[in-house]
């Protein structure tokens, strides 16, 4: 075995005592080693070491509120019943329509959220780190930023939520780049933050 | 204008926006089809096909609610 060889079986092995094994941890708020991830622009050899998006917990606010507006139909027909309102003109299948019409709504309204968090990803993998910040009918950017070049990670959790889920925001500063890269609202900051410094010191070092 | 006249003209602007929801609606799931594509190319997650079907179940039921909105 050659000299670079040996240095890279090393490097290997200390990542892989870093990351030991394939898992997912809450409710696939974050993986590692993903199975079956591809991306368009991944380079042959890349490994991708992680795959993390927000907690799940950060859906809660829009599944509330479109629970609460799923009952405006049944609490509007208890009130035209208590109250003895009439519409006599409005016939049954308009009524239906309508009634069908919002529920619609609040199905796209429910995938458009769905999508919004399953798509907004952040990938750590042997080159860089990737965010693919997706926006329902807005936009989809592509942010990345070379692992090499990360200076400093700083992680914050605040608020009552974050700490009670434990959930947190990883700030990510690279030397090559004046601005600062989010990771938003990732599960177990305090393990993420560690792995990214971690992996990063491990990639920029020569002789591991 | 009569009552009766009044209350014609009001149930067809009800029907008309019960019209514009569901088109509206197809509008949207058309274009959560197409991004939803592109992004299944750009990166190929574990449960992307799951929302390709989630959205196309969800274009089937709008069309049908649409022919029913025509039809009625």
């Amino acid at each position: 075995m050659t000299p670079t060889q040996t240095k890279a079986a090393r490097k290997k092995s200390l990542i892989s005592r870093l990351l030991p094994k394939r898992e997912s941890k809450a409710f696939g708020s974050i993986e590692v080693y993903p199975r079956a991830l591809r991306f368009r622009t991944q380079n042959p050899g890349e490994k991708v070491y992680i795959l993390a998006r927000a907690h799940i917990i950060t859906n809660i606010g829009w599944i509330i509120r479109l629970l609460l507006l799923s009952m405006i139909p049944i609490v509007a027909f208890l009130f035209v019943d208590y109250f003895g309102v009439d519409f006599g003109f409005v016939t049954d299948e308009i009524v239906v329509l309508l009634v069908l019409g919002f529920y619609l709504s609040l199905t796209a309204s429910l995938i458009m959220n769905l999508m919004s968090w399953y798509y907004d990803i952040y990938l750590v993998t042997s080159e860089r780190i990737l965010h693919y910040a997706y926006q329902p009918l807005a936009s989809y950017k592509v942010l990345e930023a070379e692992i090499e070049n990360i200076q400093e990670v700083t992680q914050a959790t605040v608020g009552f939520a974050p700490s009670l889920f434990g959930y947190g925001d990883i700030i990510v500063r690279t030397a090559a780049s004046r601005n600062k890269f989010y990771f938003r609202a990732v599960s177990r900051p305090v393990w993420f933050r560690d792995v990214i410094a971690d992996l990063s010191r491990l990639i920029r070092t020569k002789e591991p | 204008m009569s009552n009766e006249d009044l209350e014609k003209l009001l149930l067809l602007l009800i029907k008309l926006a019960g019209l514009i929801i569901i088109v509206f609606n197809a509008g949207v799931g058309l274009i959560l089809l197409r991004q939803v594509i592109t992004i299944n190319n750009v990166v190929k997650v574990k449960s992307g096909f799951l929302f390709l079907l989630m959205i196309l179940i969800f274009l089937v039921v709008t069309s049908f609610l649409l022919l029913y909105a025509i039809a009625i």
